[in-house]
């Protein structure tokens, strides 16, 4: 795979002014508490159809990187530690690290083929070194695709950023590159930390919270990096809404109806309970939550805002997806203002210098209906057409992570991201990451396998309908009837707009001879992950035979 | 503590006397002239017109006579303008600006440089007490091949430094002074470590598609001070060819002599040296007399070369690892101070008043003759010039002149902000200093300008122009943006 990216340089892009010497930013608890992580995006943009010289897009956003890192000092600074032996940044002007490379082939065909190792060299990460100091906490790397298209990735240590952040600095910057300004600059302020009023602890403070976090810190263990593999599924608009539908309390009226990210979980939490082997109850889950609108924080607020709730569920019967919700509905409606600042206050009190990785032991399931990756357009009217996430490690039992999908596409996406263990062997997916973005056919194909998922853990089965068009050569379509079948396993060849289409299905064992993981469509070109591509290539090559 | 009243008082009536001193020597013409003037006038008027009268009468002129001498007098005024050297005008100049993106803080610099010489901290160590110490700011700039990790200086990245650097300088002098490229009829490049084939002048040829019988020279290998020489060229070139135009780029390239080794001596340059060019337009054309910038008055150049000291003082070698760089050698003050003196010698009667020089006559006979222990006599440079661009080398270079010249802060103002805005960039600083002078608004008709250059050979060269019309200040320019926050104060050492 090597040969596939070749890396042209490694370079710092620093901020166009220099920053006030000696200014110093502390880190909150909650980004403390994030040392052990960090975040990985990529972000893939087809190429805009106006020729350009390689390297030209990459130099001018460079140019505007340089703009933006003029309001954040944070990023071009390096990490330090104060006199309490707590990470702080001192804002040195040092930069940011860039990595400049180029792929071959097009984007279209990289999407097509791309797998977690693959992508993983779109986006360049650096562990933090002996002596911090000299290590750039951010990195950005432009990959340019031969024939088109451009991969950005952003990587960055979750101490001082999360996915809301990471992904308002990348707007940022495409509004720097479009408009030449920012429109939401980033707001640099510590947590409130004190209640408006007296000082007074509250009377019963949000003690589950606070346990969790205790739990959490005393528990964490070093996660071991292991493979996991990575589910991404593309839920539409009404089968959210099916979804909400299922996890309505079937006695109580009274209640208001789940939100998407309660049902949502809530079905995975099930289900994901179910392969673990749980008969009786359900597996440990955290919730992570995106705090900034609870505490009043605008959108632009730096650094890290994602709380870590338990959810805990007693005498969970089987199947009932609505108990499930609910029980993620309260104690997500339990963490208000006042439970946040209490444990901030806790935390801050605690003062624990000891490493902790709160993503340790449960299973997580994270909510990033605010990240809203799809609107960062950097040149004119061209949107990504796929976006990975990653949040590393990944704890012991998986990570789910909900986000919102492509417009057009759906209205969520969910990253499931799982550790293999000898029952999730049998739904074994090689692919990986999350990309947020699917076709329709697609959702459709999965609206009925989700059905049997919750039921009867449909991956161990899976049947793909594609569509795939031919462009016949002139000639060949003399050879070729309109509607002619082709009758090997649920093939048929249509002829639309004098194109040729060729229905393809299949059925098989989901293990790593063919797993399916997302298949994503683009006008007239049709991506295919591994997965799909694999049992693809089997058809297309009785096709081709049957062309020539 | 002894009382310190009388010292003071004595000096002020010293600064009179001296004064006083000067400007009689100064105008001692004027001053002879004015009493003999009205000797004359009081005595025609005493006479009376009548007596005058009789006076012509008696001298009994003849045509022939009228003719002649006024004939010869006519003759000798011809010979003597022909004779004079045409005057050589700078008609405008324009500096490279580098983008903010090719921007080194000091903290990214010592960043790539740990990076880089992961295995020998003690040399990163070393490049950070330089550059603690140099008096460059954060904002200086190298070319985008040195901002590499590891850096990769190729002949291709090189090439493209050098047209980034010498188009961009020539594209807004054609700008700024309207010239037509096929009005350039001579073409001198200066760029001393950087000389690919073909030069770098016929790089300039190609991108502007200049004439076909323009005289085109690329001066390399000859250090900083080569600027001035190009400048000397140009003059040389004007007075055997008149009504022509030359211009004149003077460079820098960084990319390929970025050291990579561990030798001191040799990690100084890296520290030192940023991206920058400039080019001018100097021309001998009449009409270009009333819209120059400055007339050129004199150039001077002295070379120590001779001197094996002097020669080796600052080399281009290989290290023990076989690695290039340029080797600095720690004589080089001494050595340049040497230079300057020969330097001041020559051009001291060229341009100091009277005044100064009689001072230093009458010192130099007095330490010949009386007591050979007195000091010479440091002739007071103010006097003859209102503004002075010292060769942005290094901090040491301007600490030793401003010591050994005897000027003021404000003197070396222009100096020491050059080198914290834009580093040493060789030959070009000297338009850079010039630029911020001009950016102030402090340059008006009639000032002198004293231009001193210092460059690997060991040469000393320095030019003097005159101002030719006041300048206001404009909106371009490589010191438009950042000219209200200069002149800032650079501490004797930036803590990193």
């Amino acid at each position: 795979m090597a040969e596939l990216i070749t890396f042209i340089c490694k370079r710092t892009v620093v901020s166009t002014k220099p920053v006030q010497a000696g200014k110093t930013y502390p880190l909150s608890v909650l980004d403390r508490h994030m040392e052990e992580n960090h975040l990985r995006m990529v972000l893939y943009y087809p190429s805009t159809g106006v020729p350009t010289k390689p390297g030209e897009i990459t130099t001018k956003l460079r140019e505007s990187l340089a703009v933006t890192l003029t309001n954040y000092p944070i990023i071009t600074g390096r990490l330090q530690k104060n006199d309490e032996e707590q990470w702080m940044i001192k804002c040195n002007d040092a930069g940011l690290r860039m990595i400049e490379a180029k792929a071959r082939g097009s984007l279209e065909e990289w999407l097509r083929n791309v797998d977690r190792e693959k992508e993983l060299m779109l986006v360049y990460w650096e562990e933090m070194y002996h002596k911090p100091y000299f290590w750039s906490t951010f990195y950005v790397q432009l990959t340019e695709f031969e024939d088109g298209g451009l991969a950005i990735g952003l990587s960055c240590t979750h101490l001082l950023a999360d996915q809301t952040c990471a992904t308002m600095f990348i707007k940022a910057w495409a509004d720097t590159t479009v408009f030449s300004k920012m429109i939401h600059p980033p707001l640099f302020y510590p947590l409130p930390s004190q209640r408006p009023g007296n000082g007074k602890l509250n009377q019963t403070p949000y003690t589950a919270l606070i346990n969790h976090y205790k739990t959490s810190i005393s528990k964490s263990i070093d996660i071991v990096d292991a493979k996991h593999t990575t589910v991404t599924l593309v839920f539409s608009d009404d089968m959210v809404r099916a979804c909400i539908a299922m996890a309505q309390p079937i006695d109580g009226t009274d209640k208001s109806s789940p939100t998407p990210f309660e049902a949502l979980s809530g079905l995975f939490w099930v289900c994901i309970s179910k392969v673990k082997g749980m008969t009786n109850g359900l597996v440990d889950m955290s919730i992570l939550i995106d705090m900034r609108k609870v505490l009043g924080l605008d959108k632009g607020f730096f650094g890290n805002c994602m709380v870590y709730n338990k959810v805990h569920l007693e005498g969970f019967q089987e199947d009932d997806l609505s108990q499930a919700a609910s029980s993620i509905g309260e104690v997500v409606a339990k963490m208000d203002r006042e439970g946040i600042i209490d444990l901030i206050e806790w935390l801050v009190c605690k003062d624990d210098r000891s490493r902790s990785l709160m993503n340790s032991c449960d299973l997580i399931c994270a909510s990033l209906e605010g990240v809203d990756p799809f609107s960062i357009i950097f040149e004119d009217v061209i949107v990504p057409i796929r976006v990975s996430c990653y949040v590393e490690p990944v704890s012991a039992l998986g990570q789910v992570l909900i986000l919102p999908a492509k417009p057009g596409d759906g209205r969520l996406t969910v990253a499931m991201k799982l550790r293999p263990s000898v029952q999730l062997s049998q739904i074994d997916i090689s692919g990986h990451f999350g990309y947020f973005g699917g076709d329709k056919i697609f959702i459709k194909k999965l609206a009925i396998e989700l059905t049997t998922f919750f039921y009867g853990w449909l991956l161990m089965r899976v049947r793909v309908r594609v569509r795939l068009e031919v462009y016949p050569k002139v000639g060949l379509l003399d050879r070729l009837r309109v509607g002619q079948r082709v009758g090997v396993l649920g093939r048929m060849v249509d002829m639309v707009e004098s194109r040729w289409v060729l229905w393809l299905e299949g059925e098989g064992d989901n293990n790593a001879g063919w797993e399916t993981d997302a298949i994503r469509a683009e006008g007239d070109q049709y991506e295919l992950t591994p997965q799909v591509g694999h049992l693809m290539l089997q058809f297309t090559d009785v096709v081709a035979l049957w062309l020539r | 503590m002894p009382p310190i009243l009388p010292d003071f008082s004595n000096s002020v009536k010293l600064k009179y006397v001296k004064l006083g001193y000067q400007y009689l020597v100064n105008h001692i013409l004027t001053l002879t002239l004015i009493p003999i003037m009205a000797g004359i006038l009081l005595e025609v008027l005493r006479l009376g017109p009548d007596e005058l009268l009789k006076l012509w009468d008696s001298l009994h002129f003849d045509l022939v006579q009228i003719l002649c001498s006024s004939f010869l007098i006519i003759f000798i005024a011809t010979v003597y303008f022909m004779s004079k050297p045409r005057s050589v005008y700078l008609v405008d100049y324009a500096c490279f600006k580098p983008p903010v993106t090719c921007r080194v803080p000091f903290s990214t610099f010592m960043e790539h440089s740990r990076l880089n010489l992961s295995n020998n901290p003690k040399s990163v160590e070393f490049q950070m007490r330089i550059l603690e110490r140099s008096g460059l700011g954060e904002e200086t700039c190298l070319p985008p091949a040195i901002h590499y990790i590891p850096p990769n200086p190729t002949m291709e990245t090189a090439r493209g430094e050098a047209e980034l650097v010498i188009f961009s300088a020539m594209d807004s002098l054609l700008e700024k002074t309207g010239l037509k490229p096929k009005d350039i009829d001579i073409l001198i490049v200066n760029c001393s470590l950087f000389s690919p084939t073909p030069s770098l002048s016929a790089m300039v040829i190609n991108k502007y598609k200049l004439r076909s019988n323009i005289k085109s020279f690329n001066l390399s290998g000859m250090g900083c001070s080569a600027g001035l020489i190009s400048i000397d060229l140009a003059r040389d070139l004007l007075q055997v060819h008149p009504n022509s135009n030359a211009v004149v780029v003077s460079t820098e390239i960084i990319t390929p002599n970025y050291y990579q080794g561990n030798e001191r001596a040799m990690l100084l340059p890296n520290c030192l040296f940023r991206m920058g060019g400039a080019a001018l337009l100097l021309s001998n054309r009449k009409s270009e007399h009333r819209r120059a910038k400055y007339r050129l008055v004199h150039v001077v150049r002295t070379h120590k070369g001779a001197d094996d000291k002097a020669y080796r003082c600052v080399f281009e070698e290989e290290d023990k690892e076989g690695k290039v760089g340029i080797s600095l050698s720690k004589d080089l003050m001494a050595i340049a101070g040497e230079a300057l003196k020969s330097n001041i010698t020559t051009i001291g009667p060229l341009v100091l008043p009277a005044s100064e020089q009689l001072l230093f006559l009458f010192r130099l006979i007095g330490r010949k003759i009386l007591n050979p222990k007195w000091k010479p006599y440091i002739p007071d440079f103010r006097e003859a010039f209102e503004h002075f661009c010292i060769h942005a080398g290094g901090r040491a270079v301007i600490d030793e002149l401003q010591k050994n010249l005897q000027l003021s802060a404000e003197h070396c103002e222009a100096s020491r902000m050059t080198l914290h805005r834009f580093g040493n960039t060789s030959s070009s600083s000297l338009w850079y200093e010039l630029g911020y002078i001009e950016a102030k608004g402090r340059m008006k008709k009639g000032d002198r300008v004293w231009q001193i250059a210092f460059g690997s050979g060991f040469k000393c060269n320095s030019a003097v122009w005159k101002c030719n019309r006041t300048i206001t200040t404009t909106s371009d320019g490589p010191w438009a943006d950042c000219i209200d926050k200069y002149p800032v104060h650079i501490p004797e050492v930036v803590k990193l």
